[in-house]
């Protein structure tokens, strides 16, 4: 293939832009739509890496039922004793509806004498321990969502719970915090753990669910043998384990995003088809001119075929382009409920900008050769016209 | 099921679909031409045939550039799967997962030779006015669609045998010297027998393409071919690795080697696919290609690049692994 012949198509593409036109928009258009979906997936599942990373290795949860329920908290003196865990602690936490807005708030209990596991909750500690210090009534630390929702509602310096046994618990709000990623702590209300057991109604003897520590990732699974040995009534649910769940929903709702999008494929290999069957009269001539003035069917083909990979990588990037602009600077309005659903309180995450060419050559491998397949039937009816016949 | 819905599985199908289309066109068009073309009649049947020709060519041109994007990106689709399947870390471990992995990619590498030789075969062709080789080129496509239609019964069969509970083992112990699979097996001729084969392989091979000895060259490069993929993974690997233990394939196509097997395995397969092809192309079709420059310079450029990793190693530590 020389030079000439790839300034020619140039130079005709540029004289037949307008014509072009259509097929353009619809790839580009397909492309975008790709592109935004499952850069959106990869960007949560970016968000929800730095979140999964913050987990304990273990989580042991009391059954009962087939419904979680409240597990002694002594058991701890049993699990420490176990060889390789380096750190055991009881969590009381749980939902905290609140009626005004119809959502739910995750109210979490602290110790705040006491090392927490998650080393970014130890940061907020850390940050208002000497307000800390100086209260000696109930005190809340918000996350910013809840902070923008309790404002709205009037609850300007303190905040009044419902506690479950019936009466009220009035706080002081603290102060909020943030973090790099706000998926998980946007919802999420800190509280002295004695105050959360009065609003749920836990007793002293009893907590929400175990968390457990291992330095070394390799003894996880032996550890988490044991421990269900230990306690049959017990769920033990590792890191790994809410990895490969997450993993495989966004891998699952992805691929039914490809398969729905199939459809979409067949009509756009049929518009093509379609659009590139119909020569008209002046395609025709040029062809037989072409023809006429020595041109070969095999240069013909050529050229229709550097054509079809021009316009497809023309769009192929100009989708690819937008989508990337639509996602991280716009924030993918729309398109991103797909993956997050619909809630009041939807955690307000900023869609970590990564440009994953994993999935731009994905997209790529799916639609490039796609259009020119479709072109390809009909540029060789086009390349075959006689000259003579076209001519006369 | 999970293992099928993934978007990369789901891209492969929809190419290999849309392939199988074009190529059974391209097949029955090439049934027609091997049964009725000849070049000296004038009638307008023979005048479609020719016309018909193109498309075919075209078609077949066309799958081998696909072929060869799609099977790099099926490798990164197996280093993909790795994540999902228990006890994969890399491709070898998705590989193994079912017994037809192995033959999948045998075969898919077979057929890119196929479609290469192919490509050879019409440039050759088109050359000439006369088209001598049109009946002979469109017989030798029937054989390959044949082929191809293989690798797409083994792939479906591949996906669907996946087990996604089954827990595989991967490269280091597939390729342990313990092991009972084939593949392992034959990995494990020791190195101070194989690596010298390598070497002793690649020397006949100069000798022979020098001097231009048609009937030993393709021989010659088959052999080198299964050594330097012997070697690769039992002896030189280890130096890129810088792991004695560590024996794969795969793994020196990762972002951690600086992707370097893709120009490793770049070079030695356009290296014996000239060389084989200089041979297959002269005895079956009496072809003479003049590619021995070619085939000696991808080869010789493989044999530098895959030295250099011991060498290396031993200049900077001063020993062996």
């Amino acid at each position: 293939m020389n030079i000439k012949l790839i300034e020619f198509t140039i130079k005709s593409l540029q004289r037949n832009f307008v014509k072009k036109i259509a097929v353009i928009f619809v790839f580009t258009f397909l492309v975008f739509l790709l592109v935004s979906v499952l850069s959106i997936s990869s960007s949560i599942k970016k968000v929800l890496e730095i979140c999964v990373n913050e987990l304990p290795e273990l989580i042991i949860q009391k059954m009962s039922g087939g419904r979680q329920t409240l597990i002694p908290t002594d058991r701890i003196y049993d699990i420490i004793d176990i060889a390789g865990i380096s750190n055991v602690q009881e969590r009381i936490w749980g939902y905290y509806y609140f009626k005004n807005e119809n959502v739910n708030f995750t109210l979490v209990g602290i110790d705040f004498d006491l090392q927490y596991y998650k080393t970014h909750y130890n940061d907020i500690i850390n940050f208002y321990s000497s307000k800390i210090d100086s209260t000696n009534t109930a005190f809340i630390i918000t996350g910013e969502g809840i902070n923008k929702l309790l404002e709205k509602n009037f609850y300007k310096n303190y905040f009044v719970f419902d506690k479950v046994t019936g009466g009220k618990l009035e706080s002081i709000i603290l102060g909020t915090f943030k973090s790099e990623s706000n998926l998980e702590t946007n919802d999420v209300i800190l509280m002295p753990q004695n105050y959360v057991r009065e609003i749920f109604g836990i007793s002293e003897n009893l907590s929400t669910d175990i968390v457990v520590q291992i330095p070394n990732p390799s003894e996880t699974e032996i550890v988490k043998q044991k421990l269900q040995n230990m306690f049959p009534d017990c769920r033990i649910v590792s890191r790994n384990d809410i990895e490969s769940s997450y993993q495989n929903i966004f891998d699952y709702k992805t691929g039914i995003f490809l398969a729905l999008f199939l459809t979409a494929f067949v009509s756009f290999f049929i518009l093509i088809y379609d659009k590139a069957s119909g020569l008209s009269k002046e395609d025709q001539r040029e062809i037989g001119i072409l023809k006429a003035v020595g041109w070969q069917t095999e240069n013909i083909l050529q050229m229709k075929f550097l054509e079809g990979i021009l316009i497809s990588i023309f769009s192929f990037f100009l989708g690819t382009g937008l989508a990337l602009f639509y996602v991280f600077n716009l924030q993918a309005p729309l398109l991103r409920n797909l993956f997050t659903g619909v809630s009041n309180l939807k955690p307000q995450f900023q869609l970590l900008p990564t440009i994953d060419f994993n999935v731009l050559f994905l997209i790529f491998i799916l639609t490039v050769p796609v259009y020119i397949l479709a072109t390809l039937i009909p540029s060789w009816r086009a390349a075959i016209i006689d000259a003579d016949e076209v001519l006369r | 099921m999970s293992i099928l819905i993934s978007p990369e599985v789901i891209v492969l199908f929809v190419i290999d679909f849309l392939l199988l289309i074009f190529n059974s066109i391209a097949a029955i068009i090439s049934y027609k031409i091997f049964k009725n073309f000849n070049l000296s009649e004038t009638t307008s049947t023979q005048y479609n045939l020719e016309k018909q020709s193109y498309l075919a060519s075209y078609i077949i041109k066309f799958s081998l550039y696909l072929k060869i994007i799609s099977i790099i990106f099926f490798i990164y689709t197996l280093d993909k799967l790795s994540n999902i399947i228990p006890g994969a870390m890399c491709a070898v471990g998705v590989t193994t997962s079912s017994d037809y992995g192995i033959y999948l990619l045998i075969v898919k590498l077979i057929n890119i030779y196929l479609f290469g030789f192919w490509i050879l075969v019409n440039n050759k062709d088109m050359e000439d006015e006369n088209f001598p080789f049109t009946k002979s080129k469109f017989k030798y496509f029937l054989f390959i669609y044949f082929f191809f239609l293989s690798e797409l019964i083994v792939q479906i069969l591949y996906f669907f045998d996946i087990n996604l509970q089954k827990i595989v083992s991967c490269c280091s112990t597939v390729f342990n010297e313990e092991t009972s699979s084939v593949v392992g097996q034959i990995t494990n001729i020791p190195n101070y027998i194989s690596v010298p084969i390598f070497y002793f392989s690649f020397f006949t091979l100069l000798y022979f393409t020098l001097k231009k000895k048609l009937r030993f060259i393709g021989i010659t490069n088959l052999f080198f071919l299964i050594f330097s993929l012997i070697t690769l993974t039992s002896f030189f690997g280890t130096y890129i690795y810088e792991l004695p233990t560590h024996h794969c394939p795969f793994c020196i196509l990762q972002k951690d080697y600086n992707f370097i097997g893709y120009f490793l395995y770049a070079f030695l397969f356009l290296g014996t696919f000239f060389g084989i092809s200089i041979f297959v192309l002269k005895y079956f079709l009496d072809i003479n290609l003049n590619r021995y420059n070619w085939s000696l310079f991808f080869i010789s450029v493989y044999v530098l690049l895959v030295t250099f990793f011991p060498v290396k190693y031993y200049l900077i530590n001063g020993v062996w692994l």
